[in-house]
């Protein structure tokens, strides 16, 4: 009787385990992706670019499919900004472009989540200026794109019209500029340049000429009100405006609008605007590039920049491996590529190999025969080098706002008074 | 029979047996689980319905939320001072003021947007030609054929409310080529009607999919479907602006509830189905419970489980019916045995009760079988026994006549002494023959015995056949049966002397170990050998001394000393008969 007690002990233990294991079993969903995901934006710049370096790194790597999502630069921000808060990093895209503006903000609030590069890009491979913004507490976290290193363009056969020689163009300072304009305006109608209530480069573009920012070169004392600079800037700009030289455009749609249908005679850009000016090649051979106006008035010295942006590699992506070798052999260290993106693109490298690019030294039709590129690249080393801190747009939302008192009131002192108030309250750390 | 014998497992009763344990083990087991599957699948299925059905009322609530924030937005803009003037009177302000206007117009839609919607693809088109988009990008449609679009003419049509239109295609640069909803309402004045602009917010799949992303699992999946059975929205993208034509769905819109199941074709869907009246879109959302409870019940492993458990079964259950039927099957073995009339295989008892009972049983039987069996070998021994006693005990009366006419003789002759010893010889042997019952006599008395019967013979036939005796002194005592030498002698003397012929009869007893050697030989004429050599007593009708004969000496002694015992009839070498008999030697104790 014992014995069967035993056999039925042993068979009931048996058939616990056998129903038992059914619940421990696990079910995973989860579907790994073979392909890089890529964010950014500008359809005839920067994702052309990533589509380049895609094709190319393809030849050697066949199997990695390199995906571009093309979102604006303040929905990359936003969402990369949520995936990360809520740790979802399922949906973590592998590469994104960030401004430079925006980077030392993200890379503040989030070094950690990306990929370290320090060890993997020689620190001299970079101009300074750009490796500066890309690096926090001497780790460099970005891979420098392109140089937002700004430049006059202008219609050659517009200001021909209104009675200007391209000598005219060369080594302005602003009042000379808008002295051209007023005269542009009056004999062929056609504004000077598009201002854009909601987005101020051009205050950027001076205050960078001169080495000024809102913030001190510790990135984060406010330095608005005394900012001979930034007054100087809103000041040309309140006479653009009411010299009717510079007319209202919103949004990055009018902006090019305006351009592309011969609205204004000239842009005072970031050379990556190259491509968007080139989408219209009924204009070819009208467009001719020079230095960017000074504000201090002394000719031949304006150098500036206005946006310009980098790669950053997200550490908890899926497919970061994979991205941080793609990123570093294509947009990290191939000068091969970087002068295929001279000419495809009109990119201004901002590599230290930049004698190298022979594309550089190309004549460009789109611009009469001038090599537009070089001309450009050659501004770089020259380039003030600055520390934008962490708040730049929204200080800049601050000026907007005060900017459009001053338009009505006319008083610079209190306007700027008020607004280092507001923006010592936004950046206050 | 044996040969043909094939092992088939089941007709045996440990084959039987687990068979049907493992049968009834199965049809429990299968339509349990069956019954318990169904009540938890319908359980299941009732909690999981419900709150599918929450979610799916959430995706509605949340859409018109949405809804409200485009109406609110739709709103701003319709109420904004400087979106107007933008739109309409753009050229009567100088340059500072179209600045500052714009700068209001962006104002005015940061304030009316909710924090989730701030990246809102807004395009407001003026009919005099002014645009506005809110997005970082380019308009690629020229203002006549965006005016031209289904969305704008929508919205012409009917100014007082929201459109929602499904296209292949946005109007700006990022979503030139995907599925988007365009959301289009026009600006007009209340009074006069008159149409000066149209705004559109371009939403999409994107976009749309926060709002029913936690409702799509793999079993379950979302569609939103505009009045002309168009797919404008889905969690299956490849559906998206195709027509509806799946049978669930057909059922589902005739049907017109807010949700109904249903079953076809192998498929077990619910179907929910919610109307968004201010969008004009119905949504469905359907789940897969087939799918789901798949998911729920991992089947693969249910019946793995089930096998190896039938399999356990199986086996526990033959053996243990093997083990409890294995007295029976000795049982049969030793059975077969006593076919061969081995009566000593008793059953060990052991095994469940009924078995021990059984083996106790059989063991009983086997010792009665085996008791009855001697005792009626011991009877039949007996009979005989008792029927040899009567026989000797019988002397034959001829034998008795004869001899007393030859005393009447000897009286006559008046030879008194010889009278006298014959007379003597005659009363012992008498005596020693029908007083004595004993059956077994020393050897010195049954010499005594064929001295006298020699005596009276040779008084009746003379003596030319003489007698000599060679007894071992050791053998004075054996015993051996009563008159088993006489009938040999007598034999001898009758048959192996014819016409008067003279001769010796001689008796040698001796001991060799413990057994008794006795021959008896004669001088006589010998027996007719047959061809095999083979001896034949002469049979004598009368004359008998009793009723023991050579015929049955041999069964005298096989009943009495059984194979110990030889007894042997030959011609000897010198002619004449030797019989020689061979028994143990025992002594009278």
């Amino acid at each position: 009787m014992l014995k069967h007690m035993r056999y039925t002990a042993v068979l009931l233990a048996v058939m616990m385990c056998l129903t038992g294991c059914g619940d421990t079993a696990e079910r995973t969903t989860d579907v790994k992706r073979n392909s890089i995901i890529v964010w950014t934006w500008d359809e005839s710049f920067n994702v052309k670019a990533v589509r380049m370096a895609a094709g190319k790194y393809n030849l050697t790597h066949p199997d990695t499919e390199i995906i571009v999502e093309v979102k604006e630069n303040e929905k990359v921000m936003e969402d990369v900004k949520n995936i990360l808060i809520a740790r979802d990093y399922q949906r973590l895209p592998d590469i994104i472009m960030i401004e430079d503006y925006d980077a030392q903000d993200m890379l503040s609030l989030y070094a950690d989540d990306f990929v370290d590069l320090t060890d993997k890009i020689p620190s001299d491979r970079f101009v300074e200026y750009k490796t500066e913004v890309c690096s926090r507490d001497n780790t460099l976290y970005g891979i420098p794109f392109d140089s937002g290193v700004a430049a006059l363009f202008y219609r050659c056969d517009i200001l021909e019209k209104a009675g200007f020689t391209e000598q005219d163009m060369q080594n302005l300072t602003w009042e000379e500029y808008i002295a051209i304009g007023k005269q542009v305006k009056e004999k062929t109608g056609t504004a000077m340049l598009t201002l854009d209530p909601t987005d101020l480069p051009l205050v950027r573009l001076i205050m960078q000429s001169e080495g000024k920012w809102y913030v001190d070169s510790d990135g984060t004392t406010v330095t608005i009100k005394d900012n001979s600079v930034l007054k100087y800037s809103l000041q040309i700009m309140r006479q653009m405006l009411e010299d009717n030289i510079g007319i209202s455009a919103n949004g990055w749609n009018d902006f090019i609008t305006a351009f592309q249908k011969n609205q204004v005679a000239t842009v005072v850009s970031g050379g990556w605007i190259i491509s968007s000016l080139k989408e219209n090649q009924e204009q070819s051979g009208k467009w001719r590039v020079a230095r960017i106006p000074s504000a201090s008035g002394e000719k031949d010295s304006a150098v500036s920049n206005v946006g310009g942006s980098a790669w950053y590699i997200l550490k908890k992506s899926a497919m970061c491996e994979q991205a941080t070798d793609f990123a570093v052999s294509t947009f990290g260290l191939d000068d091969e590529l970087m002068n295929e993106l001279v000419e495809a693109i009109g990119i201004i490298p901002t590599t230290t190999q930049m004698a190298e690019y022979d594309n550089l030294r190309k004549e460009d039709p789109f611009f009469g025969g001038t090599q537009v590129s070089g001309f450009l690249a050659e501004m770089c080393d020259e380039m003030p080098v600055i520390n934008y801190g962490r708040k730049t747009y929204e200080i800049e939302d601050i000026i907007e706002q005060e900017f459009q008192g001053y338009l009505v009131n006319n008083d610079l002192e209190n306007t700027l008074e008020k607004a280092q108030m507001k923006a010592e309250a936004v950046a206050k750390e | 029979m044996k040969n043909k014998k094939s092992y088939n497992l089941l007709n045996t009763f440990s084959g039987r047996i687990s068979g049907m344990v493992l049968l009834t083990a199965l049809i429990i087991s299968v339509s349990i689980s069956a019954v318990v599957l169904k009540m938890s699948q319908n359980i299941f299925m009732d909690t999981y319905g419900q709150s599918q059905e929450k979610v799916f009322s959430q995706i509605e609530e949340e859409l018109n939320i949405l809804n409200d924030d485009m109406q609110k937005v739709m709103e701003e803009i319709d109420s904004s001072w400087a979106f107007r003037m933008y739109l309409t009177g753009a050229s009567q302000m100088d340059n500072v003021e179209q600045y500052r206007n714009m700068y209001q117009m962006e104002q005015d839609l940061t304030v009316s947007s909710s924090s989730d919607l701030k990246l809102l693809n807004i395009m407001v088109l003026g009919m005099q030609g002014q645009d506005y988009l809110s997005r970082t990008e380019t308009i690629y449609m020229t203002k006549d054929e965006i005016l031209d679009s289904p969305a704008a003419a929508a919205a012409m049509d009917e100014p007082e409310r929201m459109h929602y239109t499904f296209a292949k295609g946005g109007y700006t640069q990022t979503n030139k080529d995907i599925d988007v909803i365009i959301v289009s309402k026009a600006l007009y004045y209340r009074q006069s009607r008159q149409i000066y602009g149209i705004v559109f917010i371009t939403l999409n799949m994107e976009d749309l999919q926060k709002y029913y992303d936690y409702f799509v699992t793999d079993n379950s999946s979302f569609y939103m479907v505009d009045t002309e059975d168009t797919v404008v929205c889905s969690s299956r993208r490849g559906t998206v602006g195709k027509t509806m034509e799946d049978s669930w769905y057909i059922k589902a819109k005739n049907a017109g509830a807010t949700q109904c199941t249903i079953r076809e074709k192998g498929q077990y869907l619910t179907v929910m189905c919610r109307e968004l009246p201010y969008q004009q879109k119905k949504i469905y959302g359907v789940v897969d419970n087939r799918l789901a409870l798949t998911q729920l019940y991992n089947m693969p492993l249910l019946i793995s489980i089930c096998l190896a458990i039938g399999c356990l079964i199986l086996a526990v259950s033959f053996f243990f019916a093997r083990e409890t039927i294995r007295p029976l099957s000795t049982l049969v073995q030793k059975m077969s045995g006593i076919k061969g009339g081995h009566f000593q295989e008793y059953m060990p008892v052991e095994g469940t009760l009924e078995v021990q009972e059984l083996a106790k049983t059989y063991n009983y039987m086997l010792d009665d079988i085996e008791k009855y069996i001697a005792e009626l070998m011991h009877t039949q021994q007996e009979k005989r026994k008792s029927e040899i006693k009567a026989l000797q005990m019988q002397i034959n009366p001829h034998f008795i006549y004869n001899t007393l006419a030859s005393i009447k003789l000897l009286v006559y002759q008046n030879d008194t002494e010889k009278t006298i010893t014959t007379i003597d010889a005659f009363i012992s042997l008498l005596r020693n023959t029908i007083n004595n019952t004993d059956e077994l006599v020393t050897i010195s008395r049954e010499i005594e015995n064929l001295r006298n019967y020699m005596q009276i013979i040779q008084a009746r036939y003379g003596d030319a056949v003489q007698m000599e005796f060679y007894i071992s002194r050791t053998c004075q005592n054996c015993e051996i049966p009563k008159l088993i030498l006489q009938p040999f002698v007598e034999n001898a003397f009758f048959h192996g002397y014819p016409s008067g012929q003279k001769g010796t009869i001689q008796i040698y007893i001796e001991k060799q170990e413990d057994m008794l050697k006795i021959r008896i030989m004669d001088d006589g004429v010998g027996l007719h050998a047959d061809a095999d050599n083979k001896v034949s007593l002469p049979v004598q009708r009368k004359e008998h001394f009793s009723g023991i004969g050579i015929h049955n000496i041999r069964e005298r002694l096989q009943l009495m000393y059984a194979e110990k015992q030889s007894l042997s009839i030959e011609n000897g070498r010198f002619g004449g008969t030797v019989v020689t008999i061979q028994l143990p030697a025992r002594t009278k104790e």
